[in-house]
């Protein structure tokens, strides 16, 4: 029985805003349209059927869910060694990351979420904050629907879809909520506004350009002429958002080991071989 | 009580001071001017110094460094400086015509790949780069360029976002180009395109901005008759740029009226002389509404 599970809807709108963020200089604005339809189309395919009970669709998540920790801990990494911990080296960033990660793990599903929820109220009000701030410096005229990234529209709406679908599935299937529509269309609602704030400002190229387009927006911000320099106050939106995607890539992997082995706990000790198992990559990537 | 200790603990821990710098102990860094001399940068640095006394402005101290490579030439200035580089405060980059391709993407990359430094300073021509540097004062060239942009047009404000964009678009970059003889002055424009420098003149720069939607206001005059003349003050200006047709919507407001022209006639003088400029830059054509305030009839 699917429960209608609020935190877990909450965590889908933040995760999908974050892994477009990440992921943001490889769509277009048709692209996203078409993705979000697809996704649509994809995920009610999803709830339909009961993939959970073939085995070949966990181990696939936990393959899946390995390689998206490891490729994104490094990108995450550098983007804290970048903007946030200069002067710190990268190893002991990701290192904490892992640990907090670690130890936030062993707790179950619905404490997780709960910390998710917490940090929730400062995604939202900062996302809004943030764009009431770089209204003035929006020109329509950067905006151009025809555009294309470097990506064909078909690749463009694949991954989008990729992307969304495994949000969901780390967020609703996880939590066995019930998949709403609405909330897959206000998710929707604020990549697209994400989207448009950027390119408007930043325009097409300068938008592919920049290492983090969303970070290099608010370094145009200025209020009343002296508060400039808060990119760093919304980088910090940026990072929870990761953080929390992380985490629930890590206990989708935790789960579904629990359901192939079936057992209902997974010992500390696989955890933590997996952690340091992790960790050990991400350091050779560097 | 177990947990008590160890947020105790984990507060002198997390709220490290390790990586705090006076800001005595930090070398601000306001302009960068980089040329290119004998195939290697030379480069002038401007370092904000104490505030002098009785001015309440800040000094500024000029160094020089050369180097085969520019990231490496800039973190060479450490070694003749006991503080540490800070560029957060970068507000100009000046450069000058031996800036050729090459250098402008590593001038590009260089910003790029550096996280201190913010996307929105001004960048200028010059056409001596030390003179300039050495004899002009803080923010002095800034405001130069922001107030000629603001009360006449005849500049373009161009930040190095504005100059990432067009160079890897490939379209003409903009810069201001001061000079330093007796004062300093503004010279109109230098435009880059293909590796070459060409120069546009403070008067054409006005057309320059109809065709980007960045006219500000600007005062222009028209010879009606012997010593008489006709002063407009150009409010506001919109540029609507269609694919084969600009749609210019200007607000006039006549200052001077001496030969006692009427709405229509000064309304086809305007449009007139517009349109001939606007020509010479666009093969699109041209429609130009205006309001005129004002006037004799008024």
């Amino acid at each position: 029985m699917k429960t209608n599970n609020i935190e877990s809807r909450i965590s889908f709108i933040i995760i999908s805003l974050g892994i477009f963020l990440l992921n943001i200089k490889s769509f277009s604005f048709l692209g996203i349209i078409c993705g979000s339809l697809l996704s649509l189309l994809v995920i009610l395919l999803l709830d339909k059927l009961k993939l959970d009970k073939y085995k070949f669709f966990n181990i696939f998540l936990i393959i899946f869910s390995f390689l998206f920790l490891i490729l994104y801990l490094n990108k995450i990494t550098y983007f804290i060694g970048d903007n946030i911990l200069r002067e710190y080296s990268l190893v002991s960033i990701s290192l904490t990351l892992l640990i907090a990660i670690y130890l936030l793990l062993r707790k179950n599903y619905h404490s997780i979420i709960k910390v998710i929820l917490l940090a929730a109220y400062f995604i939202f009000i900062f996302f809004l904050i943030g764009f009431l701030l770089t209204i003035p410096y929006m020109k329509l005229s950067n905006v151009n629907i025809h555009l294309f990234s470097t990506n064909t529209l078909l690749n463009e709406s694949l991954y989008y879809t990729l992307l969304i679908t495994y949000t969901y599935l780390l967020t609703y299937r996880v939590s066995n909520t019930k998949f709403k529509v609405k909330d897959l269309i206000i998710s929707f609602g604020f990549n697209i506004i994400t989207y448009l704030s950027i390119i408007s400002i930043l325009g097409q190229v300068l938008m592919y350009i920049f290492k983090y387009p969303y970070i290099s927006i608010f370094k145009k911000v200025s209020l009343i002429g002296f508060i400039e320099r808060i990119e760093i106050i919304f980088s910090l939106n940026y990072l929870f958002t990761f953080f929390f995607l992380f985490l629930l890539a890590f206990y989708n992997i935790k789960y579904n080991l629990s359901f192939l082995i079936k057992k209902t706990k997974i010992n500390n000790l696989v955890l933590i071989i997996l952690t340091i198992l992790i960790f050990l990559i991400n350091i050779m990537l560097m | 009580m177990k947990k008590f200790l160890l947020i105790i603990i984990f507060l002198f821990l997390i709220t490290g001071c390790d990586s705090y710098i006076e800001l005595n102990d930090l070398a601000i860094i306001n302009t960068i001017g980089i040329e290119k001399v004998n195939d290697k940068y030379h480069i002038l640095i401007s370092l904000i110094d104490e505030e002098i006394e009785n001015t309440m402005e800040p000094s500024t101290t000029i160094k020089e460094i050369e180097g085969d490579n520019l990231n490496q030439a800039i973190n060479d200035l450490s070694l003749k400086l006991s503080k540490k580089i800070y560029l957060s405060h970068l507000d100009l980059l000046v450069i000058n015509e031996t800036i050729k391709n090459n250098d402008l993407e590593t001038i590009i990359n260089f910003f790029l790949n550096n996280n201190e430094t913010r996307e929105d300073f001004l960048v200028v021509i010059t056409d001596n780069l030390k003179n300039t540097l050495e004899k002009t004062k803080f923010k002095e060239i800034n405001n130069l360029i922001e107030n000629n942009k603001q009360e006449n047009s005849k500049t373009i404000y161009t930040t190095i976002s504005d100059v990432i964009k067009n160079f890897y678009q490939k379209e003409n970059i903009y810069f201001p180009y001061v000079t330093y003889q007796e004062s300093l002055s503004l010279d109109g424009l230098i435009t880059y395109i293909n590796n070459s420098y060409k120069k546009i003149k403070s008067d054409d720069v006005i057309y320059l901005n109809y065709l980007f939607d960045n006219i500000d206001t600007y005062k222009i005059s028209y010879k009606c008759d012997d010593n008489k003349y006709i002063y407009l003050n150009i409010l506001t200006s919109k540029t609507t740029t269609l694919e084969k047709e600009l749609i210019i919507t200007n607000e006039l407001k006549v200052i001077t009226n001496d030969c006692k022209l009427k709405k229509k006639d000064i309304n086809t003088l305007f449009n007139d002389n517009l349109t001939s400029n606007l020509k010479k830059i666009t093969n699109k054509k041209i429609t130009i509404k205006n309001t005129i305030r004002g006037t004799y009839e008024n």
